[in-house]
């Protein structure tokens, strides 16, 4: 039977050992046969005295020149077992120093002969509150790498829990749904502490617990989904919701939505891959008015719905093209580029004059939207950490084949990341559209401009056409609603709707969408409010 | 070096987007994706499906990598629309479109100054009496008998002709099939539309779009049920702007038609 191996990860002096020790000298642990193995000289001695412990030590040197005897002496010692007695050890734990890439220690407990006799239980990363953000910047991928691996976190220097919460989300960052815990749950005063007792608790029963494989978990759930989804339909129709309705729409807007995701998220990846960001600092303008007349340019160039211009946007962010700029393209392109346009012309029966003016006015307001961002930049970062934890490690590869391979890569990263706020996005958006889409209708009759202006906003929003469609269907509102309406529609519903903020969270923090999604609002609001209502 | 072993992730990425490759291949083959898509979007679900078998395929070669926290739930993305697609459910009839609905021209929404009232089509002075022929591409038109047949491939363009070369049809009998559309602030008393769903990019731009019609036994006519109708095409006139208008001659109960039409066919 396979041992299992636990492992401590964090840096030296992050408090490992003792960690380690505080868990072991649990009452239900001491009869426990443990075998500790470290790879540097801890600060402290690892295991209690007693005869059904032992420790082995390694020399970081021979984990840099002979990994194949570590592997051979460390399967010895399980083999041989512990203490006078040769007790065969319950368990493994070995301390792994945060310099080193866990990967090395993973090849080697994979290799034979130690791959038959144990294997990985649990990984559990030491983090210290006051330092990660720091580390996280500047120590290279082996950090990332470890937390990416880790089950648990336990963080130590919190103070207070505003502290643990903002360690909490940069570890997540790195590792999405990772469990984090405060290290003073484990100190030997918590014991009788009335909050830290459950938590200590929990985090036991979490680590020895048996967990379920991700793929049968995966498969559990699909069929699970199908069962409720096939018991739920009919009954949902015959209660009135149209259950029917609703995924025809969600399909709808998927199919289209998916080719054009697909097209952005290559597109954004050949900006990661190909483009440098010394090279977006020395070309891209850094006069403001000539990085909008960029942004505006490349809107009308790139052939791009919403689902792809907000790939695009966060590469572009992210290689440090000035935020403003950044904004107008990301507002303009859905609005002004020549496939929407050439829609719009078919949907108004010809109409050059809905044609100009949407194109005009998206202009004007996507402008407006980025200088709100020059006159008063966000405080705090806008874009969220990290992400790319689908795709694996991050290295930069120099040849044009290495480039292509890690461009796809990154696009199929991409995709899973951002394809799940689509997902959710356009699930809302079909769910609104099945049940209370006439309301809208309804609360126009007999409200003014501005009421039915703000009326028709709110629809695109809720509707979340892809921008090279929804010509038509601001045309079929032509009857109920007064052209200044069915303009902020087609303005504002394109820079802004559910999908596309779900799309944003993808990459930007929860402030930021929510100062852009206002911004956009309002700026639409009032240019087309101001053109169709005050200039006659 | 790499440790070996099997990648759970890489699997189910690779399988899930094969999957879904397959589907969207089958939609598009067998004309099914024409329920969710106009036709304009079948490159682009070759498209997807080459992209994800790329995918698909790139990942057999990082199969045996091993990886310690494979994740799963992502795969949710296309876990999602595989089994929407799969499980049966109906297609959007015409009960699940509630707005009002289009027809050819750009009557009422576009600014005034692109369309005058009283304005007529260009060469329409003396145009009814004029020989008629087809416009490029539109099948139905028999000049002999005066009649024009609409059917569904070109609808959409039939509907904007007439709109657009109204004073050439005025006097001639259309024939049309669609379902009755009806009610407060899209028709008057005496009047209904006999429209079909058209689709510009997707299932959820449905809307409705016909030539109103004029028919004294439009009170009886209920929402929705299918009808045959045979009308005389006049001129009527929408808030000051000329539009089309059928006088019907007969109006008989039809067998619903399945599917949507489009505004682009190609």
């Amino acid at each position: 039977m396979s041992v299992p191996v636990y492992i401590v990860t964090g840096f030296l002096g992050s408090g490992k050992t003792t960690f380690t020790k505080n868990l072991l000298s649990e009452p239900d642990r001491r009869g426990l046969n443990i075998l500790t193995a470290q790879f540097e000289s801890g600060l402290e001695e690892p295991a209690d005295d007693c005869e059904n412990r032992e420790n082995a030590v390694f020399p970081v040197k021979l984990l840099e020149t002979r990994p194949d005897e570590i592997v051979n002496e460390l399967s010895e010692r399980v083999r041989a077992g512990i203490g006078p007695h040769s007790l065969a050890p319950d368990e493994i734990w070995i301390e792994w120093n945060g310099m080193f890439p866990f990967e090395r220690l993973h090849s080697m407990l994979l290799r034979p002969p130690l791959r038959g006799l144990c294997g990985i239980r649990r990984v559990i990363h030491i983090a210290d509150a006051q330092t990660l953000g720091g580390l996280l910047g500047g120590t290279g991928s082996a950090l990332p790498e470890q937390i990416a691996s880790s089950d648990f976190a336990v963080v130590r220097g919190t103070r207070g829990s505003g502290e643990l919460r903002r360690t909490r989300g940069l570890l997540r960052s790195v590792n999405p749904g990772m469990r984090v815990c405060d290290a003073d749950i484990f100190s030997a005063d918590a014991l009788n502490h009335p909050r830290a007792a459950p938590s200590r608790a929990r985090f036991i029963r979490l680590l020895y617990g048996r967990d379920v494989s991700p793929l049968s978990a995966f498969f559990l759930f699909a069929v699970t989904l199908a069962l409720v989804w096939l018991a739920a339909a009919p009954a949902l129709e015959r209660v009135g919701v149209p259950a029917g309705r609703a995924v025809n729409v969600f399909l709808g807007i998927i199919l289209q939505a998916v080719p054009f995701l697909l097209i952005g998220v290559l597109l954004s990846s050949a900006v990661e891959v190909f483009v440098t960001r010394t090279a977006i600092e020395t070309r891209f303008p850094r006069n403001l008015g000539a990085g909008m007349l960029a942004a505006v340019l490349a809107g009308f160039l790139l052939p791009v719905c919403d689902c792809a211009s907000i790939p695009i946007f966060r590469s572009l962010v992210r290689k440090g093209v000035p935020l403003p700029a950044a904004v107008t393209f990301m507002a303009v392109a859905p609005v002004i580029n020549p496939v929407v346009m050439l829609s719009t012309y078919y949907a108004f029966g010809g109409d050059l004059g809905v044609v100009a003016g949407r194109a005009a006015l998206g202009i004007v307001s996507a402008v407006l939207i980025g200088l709100t961002f020059a006159i008063r930049p966000p405080r705090g970062r806008a874009l969220t950490g990290g992400g790319a934890t689908y795709g694996g490690g991050a290295e930069a590869p120099a040849s044009p084949a290495g480039k292509l391979a890690l461009l796809l890569r990154h696009a199929q990263t991409e995709f899973w990341n951002v394809g799940k706020y689509l997902v959710i996005g356009t699930l809302v958006s079909a769910a609104i559209q099945s049940s209370g889409l006439s309301l809208f209708a309804s609360a126009n009759s007999g409200a003014g401009p501005a009421a039915s202006l703000a009326a028709m906003m709110a629809m695109g929003f809720a509707l979340s056409l892809c921008s090279s469609s929804d010509a038509v269907v601001a045309r079929s509102f032509a009857g109920q609603f007064p052209q200044v309406a069915l303009m902020g529609f087609l303005v504002f519903g394109p820079i802004m709707d559910i999908k596309n903020a779900a799309l944003l969270s993808s990459g930007f923090t929860v402030r930021f969408i929510v100062r852009l999604a206002l911004t956009a609002f309002f700026v639409c609001f009032s240019v087309v409010f101001l053109r169709y209502c005050l200039i006659v | 070096m790499r440790a070996r072993g099997f990648d759970p992730q890489i699997f189910l990425e690779a399988l899930m987007c094969s999957v879904f490759a397959c589907l969207l291949l089958y939609l598009a083959v067998s004309g099914e994706y024409l329920l969710y898509l106009s036709p304009r979007m079948r490159p682009y679900l070759y498209f997807a499906a080459t992209v994800m078998l790329i995918w698909a395929a790139a990942g057999t070669f990082r199969l045996f990598r091993a990886r310690r926290r494979p994740r799963c739930a992502h795969c949710a993305v296309l876990l999602i629309p595989v089994l929407l697609i799969l499980i049966p459910h109906r297609a959007m009839g015409a009960g699940d479109v509630s707005f009002g609905y289009v027809a050819g021209g750009g009557s009422g929404v576009s600014d005034a100054d692109s369309r005058q009232p009283g304005d007529t089509a260009p060469g329409a002075e003396d145009g009814a009496s004029d020989p008629v022929s087809a416009p490029p591409g539109l099948a139905g038109l028999d000049t002999e008998n005066r009649r024009i047949t609409i059917g569904d491939d070109d609808y959409y363009l039939w509907i904007c002709e007439i709109y657009d070369n109204l004073d050439m049809y005025v006097g001639y009998t259309v024939s049309v099939t669609g379902y009755v559309l009806k009610g407060e602030g899209i028709t008057g008393d005496g009047e209904f539309v006999p429209a079909r769903l058209m689709m510009s990019c997707c299932v959820a731009d449905l809307v409705a779009c016909g030539i109103l019609c004029r028919y004294d036994g439009a009170d009886e006519l209920k929402n929705d049920e299918w009808v045959a109708v045979e009308g005389v095409l006049e001129r009527g006139e929408y808030m000051g702007y000329e539009e089309a208008r059928l006088s019907a001659v007969s109006v008989t109960p039809a067998e619903p038609i399945e599917g949507f039409v489009y505004t682009y066919s190609q």
